[in-house]
């Protein structure tokens, strides 16, 4: 008998109790696994669809911290833009999230600069782009069609206004596909923002070095004051909706954190008191207190990645099922990966070795005669 | 009763206790010979069982020194690792592990020690169908009786090769025929492998059976003497 | 986005100051200085709720308007549902204090209607966008006091008019953000109009707090929940977008 059996034994023979402190564990780490996986969705979600559009460089009022940054006029700052050395093209977009049913939560409507290269990353899958810059007709993404239950040549009535379904569209970013898009011309006019863009979105030549875009980014700071180009990764991470869901998934891991180190130490403390005078027998038959502790350490440990692995599928679960809620389709897309996996499974390890330690150092120090004597 | 090359060897031993209040042990010296069979016996609290913690390294002494082959116990640096190698202990309520089969119970000393798991287990069969337990190494404590446990607690003793086996009351939960019977089966192991056996005992009749009778009083040796 | 909700706080008696310290005609200025605006435009939805519990089909509007020292000007206009889509309501503040508002669409004239009116049906009037009552002369800070466990500061702001409908207008200003958590308008006689108060914050791109939702009761009971979606602070007035008023002041 090995001391990782030992200590499988001495944890089946408290089922109940066993099994209440994986439960324990695995929804904390549920919790961790989904709002991480969340949080980490959402930022690769936005990146992706910045990234799809083939966006080398996005410009914004430096104040945005927002999913869809402030509008400002654009006409002076492109002009600007365009005369940077390696410009290829500077398109705006407009963005809002908007209800366009009453049975269906709120989506994103973007109006995309007609003709740019912003539409040349989609996939159509039925009808047709836009044929003009004030066509009055929307392309809609495949899961905005099945949320608001539409198909081409229906209608769509936004901020007022009637709009043709024309074309069904399918990208590889989540939230373009749980989008509407229409010509930046027909977006300024139902949201009465004639010349505003929220973003310009930036496409370099290919000769573009690193310290090329480098200087872009410094020209514009002061070229243009109360403006910045920065990446599509650096304006997704300073996007305030992403900060949040980061900082609540972190506050969540610190929680999950401590109340499974605690849940982990207040299960092995009740068992080693149980366990006073088994532990003195040990300890008379000639065990090393350090070999009691890894005793105590391989069943808290053993407790926690159980625990641990259970909560990474119940969190994979949660999070699958809430990518499939109506309210949250086409806007999360969480993300999971091995080493993801792995590191939550190391967060489960961690909380069982913290849980673990005083229990452990508190069953190596009994005095093996005392022990003996425990009733 | 003294030998010519004593194998342990108790000098002046004390075991006391809140700062001198409570004398468990008070200059108790002692020899016990190899493959000796020595039986305490005295009324309770007359400091047998301290006597028997000392000797195996459970307590140490207040005073007083305790040698095994010349080896001062104040010399050990790992008290367990010494019970490990040359102690085997017998209590009188068994103290076997109810979750383990008597074959688990039998191996629990060596978990953690060198030495291959398959080796251990071979010896402990091995122990088991010596000691009668052939056929009920896959049952729980709670499925045996009181002499078959002693009896999983006698093997457990042995696993690894002591040198000597201290027994506390070893037949106290055990009817006659059963007393009798784990008392022969000790007697036999001590005589085949040549241990020593400090038994710790109220009973006359289990006292009878040991080469040597000590009796203890107040924490001090009352009288030895032959049986 | 967040101008958006920052038009919640300008418009919906919500705006930041730090009140603390001021007295009344103080902490009424730097309210009424926070407000200025050349130009800003909200859109919301609006959720009625009538006195016998029903709930009219909801609204969505559009609000234009334009804060500045010599002009203050607002302009609604209904989105959805269809009953009042491409209706409008435009109000402007004259000299004097006193706002007067034109109710108009593509068919119908532009015809006089009291400020005070609900705004199609609801219980949000266009007067509350101008909040007036921090320009009236009399100001006075009632002390410290509570809303639903934030601490803000009372200030009663007494009508210049004694033939006003409202009278006194009392708000209190949350200590931490500065955003009037609560007003509540009385007639000469005491009896309640109308009282607003905000539900929820935002945060603003500056760092302060601006409302998102907020809630309107006027004296019948009526009660209209209020949630800004969308907006423009820096929404760029045309000379088309008040042309209508234009045209009605040169009548006049």
């Amino acid at each position: 008998m090995t001391l990782l059996e030992f200590a499988i034994s001495n944890l089946r023979r408290r089922a109940a109790r066993s099994g209440l402190t994986m439960s324990a564990i695995a929804l904390g780490i549920a919790a961790v696994v989904a709002l991480t996986s969340i949080a980490w969705g959402f930022e690769a979600s936005w990146q992706k669809a910045n990234d799809a559009r083939g966006t080398d460089l996005i410009v914004t009022r430096v104040a945005s911290e927002n999913t869809m940054p402030t509008p400002f006029r654009e006409e002076r700052v492109r002009q600007v833009l365009a005369a940077m050395p390696h410009v290829h093209e500077v398109v705006g977009l407009l963005s809002e999230m908007l209800t366009v049913s009453e049975d269906a939560p709120p989506v994103f409507v973007f109006g995309w600069v007609y003709g740019s290269y912003l539409w040349d990353h989609l996939k159509l899958q039925q009808g047709h782009w836009p044929r003009e810059p004030m066509e009055d007709g929307v392309v809609i993404g495949s899961i905005a069609a099945e949320t608001l239950h539409k198909k081409v040549g229906d209608f769509i009535e936004i901020e007022g206004k009637r709009f043709a379904v024309i074309g069904l569209f399918e990208s590889s970013a989540v939230v373009e596909n749980g989008a509407l898009i229409m010509t930046l011309d027909q977006a300024q006019l139902i949201t009465d923002k004639p010349g505003k863009v929220n973003v310009l979105n930036i496409k370099l030549d290919t000769t573009a070095s690193e310290a090329e875009v480098q200087a872009i980014k410094e020209r514009v700071k002061r070229e243009l004051p109360g403006y910045v180009a920065i990446t599509s990764g650096e304006l997704v991470r300073k996007n305030a909706v992403v900060r949040i869901s980061k900082a609540m998934s972190n506050a969540t891991i610190l929680i999950a954190g401590l109340v499974g180190a605690l849940v982990v130490f207040n299960t092995m403390l009740m068992s080693i008191n149980e366990r006073t005078k088994e532990i003195g027998i040990l300890l008379a038959l000639g065990w090393q207190r350090a070999t009691v502790m890894k005793l105590v350490f391989s069943e808290a440990v053993v407790l926690s990645l159980l625990g641990g692995a259970a909560g990474i599928l119940v969190g994979i679960g949660i999070a699958w099922g809430l990518e499939h809620v109506e309210l949250m389709r086409g806007k999360i897309d969480p993300v999971f990966s091995v080493p993801f996996c792995f590191a939550v499974l190391g967060l489960s390890v961690l909380l069982g070795i913290c849980g673990g330690i005083y229990p452990a150092l508190k069953a190596a120090r009994m005095q093996p005669s005392a022990a003996l004597r425990y009733e | 009763m003294t030998t010519a090359s004593p194998k342990l060897r108790i000098q002046e031993v004390a075991l006391h206790y809140d700062d001198g209040q409570t004398r468990a042990l008070d200059g108790v010296s002692l020899e016990v010979a190899p493959g000796e069979f020595v039986a305490i016996v005295g009324p309770s609290g007359s400091g047998k069982s301290s006597l028997l913690n000392v000797i195996g390294t459970l307590e140490q002494p207040t005073a007083g020194q305790v040698y095994l082959d010349g080896k001062a116990y104040s010399e050990i640096r790992d008290a367990s690792l010494f019970r490990r190698e040359n102690i085997g202990f017998v209590f009188q309520s068994f103290n076997l592990i109810p979750t383990l089969t008597a074959l688990e119970n039998v191996v629990v000393p060596t978990v953690g020690g060198s030495g291959r798991v398959a080796a251990h287990r071979s010896r402990a069969q091995a122990l088991l169908a010596q000691l009668g337990l052939g056929a009920r190494m896959g049952h729980l404590p709670g499925k045996l009786s009181g002499g078959e446990r002693q009896r999983v607690a006698i093997a457990r003793a042995l696993i690894n090769n002591p040198r000597m086996i201290l027994a506390d009351e070893p037949t106290g939960s055990l009817d006659s025929a059963n007393a009798e019977q784990v008392l022969d089966i000790l007697k036999g192991v001590i005589k085949q492998q040549g241990l020593a056996m400090i038994m710790v005992t109220h009973d006359a009749k289990v006292s009878a059976h040991a080469d040597r009778i000590i009796h203890m009083r107040d924490g001090r040796i009352e009288q030895e003497g032959g049986t | 986005m967040t101008r958006m909700l920052v038009l919640a706080g300008l418009m919906l008696v919500a705006c930041q100051v730090d009140a603390a310290g001021l007295n009344g005609a103080e902490a009424a200025e730097k309210m009424r200085q926070a407000r200025l605006s050349d130009g800003f435009e909200a859109r919301m939805d609006v959720l009625v709720t009538l006195p016998d519990g029903a709930h009219p089909a909801p609204l969505k509007l559009s609000v234009i308007g334009q804060m500045t020292r010599e002009r203050q000007r607002v302009l609604v206009r209904g989105i959805a549902p269809a009953s009042v889509k491409d209706r409008y309501i435009v109000a402007e503040r004259v000299t004097g204090g006193s706002v007067r508002a034109w109710r108009y669409d593509a068919k119908l004239k532009p015809q006089a209607v009291s400020p005070m009116e609900g705004i199609f049906g609801s219980s949000l009037a266009v007067w509350d966008f101008f909040t007036p009552w921090w320009g009236w002369h009399k100001q006075e800070m009632l002390g410290a006091g509570k809303v639903r466990g934030h601490d803000c500061d009372k200030i009663r702001s007494q009508a210049d008019q004694p033939a006003d409908k409202v009278q006194y207008v009392e708000s209190c200003i949350d200590s931490k953000t500065g955003v009037a958590f609560e007003t509540r308008q009385y007639d000469a006689r005491h009896v309640l109009q109308r009282e607003s108060s905000v539900v929820a914050l935002i945060r603003k791109e500056s760092g302060g707090q601006a409302a998102k939702k907020s809630r309107v009761k006027d004296g019948s009971g009526k009660v209209s929940a209020i949630d800004v979606y969308a907006g423009d602070e820096e929404y760029q007035v045309t000379a088309e977008t008040f042309a209508v008023l234009d045209r009605l002041s040169a009548d006049q």
